[in-house]
């Protein structure tokens, strides 16, 4: 089962945040709590964690994406739902190398 | 740091920050900051990639003397000179130099197995042009054909490296005439587009030199390359508020329709402290009559005071099972009292509601108005709370309608009167360590007992800009400070605000 990351309404008046960081890359395995990505508001900087287990499916707002609040952010699959989390969590890497 | 070995699922990961064009000043401070995040583990290893304005650079061997053409004169050619704390002597840094600075925490503390690896890898990208590096011809650094062609300089603190390497890329090798190489009068400088004969592009050369470092110090090769500067700071980065805590606090807020400066001046600690069940009230509305260049506190007319939030905010506390409640207001210059009355009706309603809380006011400077002031002393607060925000020079422009002897007037009077007084600075406005010492010494001189002082963070875009970041170091040695000029409650720290966990900051009861 699919569960959506959102933006969350970090306080009174805040109307979007910024994606400053993702912890994790697509198709990792991710554990309740574990540190999921880093939201820049006005005046601080807040650390979301992964809400359960699971694995990061899809990042739809990369670092840098100014997202409103209540948007999807990303989505976490259940483990079962993806066959091979640790071949895909290999395929960033590799693409990005440049020997 | 694990020698030379190709990288594998388990190698650590680098984060490698592209900076772009960045005077040599600014680097340095960014590389201070950044070794202070990874001292405290915040952050992982890093490299930074950066090219620099002209500057020659004196290390800690000296190299004054090496200057053939004096300051004033390379002033005149568009050359900065900066003395700075890494090793070595004079260099120098400008365009079409790749200037590479990683911040590593040297696991092995071994700092020559990591001068050893940085040639290395300067040595590797030279190969992949074709070209045989020499390595330490004439003390740290390679040349190729005998000929200087990067310079290598360190720095390291509780085992974080920061300062780095230089290698000339494309550099117009006439600026090194203006100056001693390194104290060498002889040296000859060369550059990778006058060794290959052709031009080179620089952001090749930056992704080979990349490559290169992962593989001699055993990196995962890097996703991304980050470009532009850092965002703020990794401890300005808190746990995001747990939405059940925050919307049960927000609820009973709601429902007394009562204000709190923590929703008010969207406060950074907002999430921790309504976890903990514990919120600062503002009374008097959320409209004020002073237009402060750091706060983000509504502006303009206010309404006329409502006399039922007295007692509301009396039965949040017991709601809440605050052992201590802190009570702010705005400024309300619109007032005769200045809203004195209401705050002294508000301590009052706390003590029905909960007489076994300590009551904490911080009071805005009621214009000077002692009796106001007075007013509220004789509800026998627990602590007066009077924020002074910033140093004597900057006063005018961030607190426009205040006064700073005015400010201090109002703690001396509340100190006088017996009460536990209580101030505040925010740093990063702009001021002086010196500055920030003096107004320290001031309050002193108040009879203040307590100190809070904490990183500014600006608002908006509209608000003051943040000058600069203050390191958390920082802040503790200017706590130690603090304690031995005789203040009896610190607290100090980029998150700390005027109110945070200010019960900690009691003085013990009679």
């Amino acid at each position: 089962m699919d569960v959506p990351v959102t933006m969350p309404k970090l306080g009174s008046t805040m109307q979007s945040g910024t994606i400053s960081r993702w912890y994790k890359d697509e198709g990792a395995t991710v554990r309740q709590g574990e540190d999921l990505l880093t939201i820049e508001t006005e005046k601080i900087s807040n650390k979301l964690e992964a809400p359960r287990d699971g694995v990061l499916a899809r990042i739809v707002a990369p670092a840098g994406a100014d997202v409103t609040v209540g948007e999807v952010l990303a989505v976490i699959a259940s483990a079962q739902d993806v066959p091979d989390p640790a071949a895909r969590r290999e395929e960033p890497a590799t693409a990005a190398s440049r020997s | 740091m694990n020698g030379s070995h190709a990288p594998d699922a388990v190698a650590p990961e680098l984060e490698v920050l592209d900076l772009g064009r960045l005077p040599y000043d600014q680097a340095v401070a960014l590389q201070l900051r950044l070794v202070e995040e990874r001292i405290l583990d915040l952050t992982p290893d890093r490299l930074l990639l950066v090219e620099h304005p002209p500057v020659i650079t004196l290390g800690t061997g000296g190299g004054e003397t090496d200057l053939l053409v004096d300051e004033a004169g390379l002033g005149r050619k568009g050359v900065a000179v900066v003395r700075t704390d890494r090793g070595g002597k004079a260099t120098f840094h400008g365009p079409g130099q790749l200037v590479a600075y990683p911040i590593l925490r040297l696991r092995d503390r071994d700092l020559h197995a990591y001068l050893a690896g940085m040639l290395d890898v300067v040595a590797a990208v030279l190969a992949s042009f074709g070209l045989a590096a020499e390595i330490g011809l004439r003390g740290p650094g390679v040349w190729v054909g005998g000929a200087k062609i990067a310079s290598i300089g360190m720095a390291v603190r509780k085992w974080v490296t920061y300062h780095g390497v230089a290698l000339n890329v494309t550099t117009d090798l006439d600026w090194f005439r203006l100056f001693h190489p390194c104290g060498h009068p002889e040296e000859r400088m060369t550059s990778l587009a006058r060794e290959l004969d052709r031009d080179v592009d620089p952001a090749e050369v930056s992704a080979r030199y990349v490559d290169a470092f992962c593989r001699v110090f055993g990196y995962r090769p890097p996703a991304a390359v980050r470009r532009g500067a850092p965002g703020r700071p990794a401890w300005l980065c808190v746990p995001a508020p747990r939405p059940e805590a925050s919307d049960a606090m927000t609820d009973l807020l709601g429902n007394l329709r009562l204000d709190t400066v923590c929703q008010q001046a969207h406060c950074p600690n907002l999430g921790e402290c309504f976890n903990r069940g514990t919120a600062t009230f503002m009374i008097l509305g959320a409209t004020c009559t002073r237009a402060c260049r750091y706060c983000a506190v509504g502006k303009g007319r206010p309404e006329a005071p409502d006399p039922g939030e007295p007692e509301r905010v009396g039965r949040a506390v017991a709601a809440l099972g605050l052992r201590h409640a802190v009570v702010t207001s705005v400024t309300r210059d619109d007032l005769p009292d200045g809203g004195a009355a209401h705050f002294a009706a508000t301590i009052a309603a706390i003590r029905r509601h909960r007489p076994d809380a300590t009551v904490e006011v911080l009071v805005p400077d009621f214009a000077g108005d002692t009796a106001a002031l007075e007013q509220v002393i004789a509800a026998r607060p627990d602590v007066c709370n009077h924020n002074i925000e910033t140093v004597r020079r900057l006063f005018p422009d961030i607190r426009p309608r205040a006064g700073y002897d005015l400010s201090l007037r109002l703690l001396g009077r509340a100190a006088e009167l017996g009460l536990s007084t209580k101030s505040g600075l925010m740093l990063g406005l702009g001021e002086s360590e010196a500055e920030v010492l003096e107004t320290m010494e001031d309050l002193r001189g108040a009879g203040c007992r307590s100190l809070t002082l904490g990183q500014y963070l600006a608002p908006s875009r509209e608000h003051a800009p943040i000058d600069r970041y203050v390191t958390p170091s920082a802040f503790a040695a200017l706590a130690r400070t603090a304690r031995d000029m005789g203040f009896a409650g610190v607290s100090s720290g980029p998150l700390v605000r005027s109110s945070y966990r200010a019960e900690a900051m009691l003085p013990d009861r009679p």
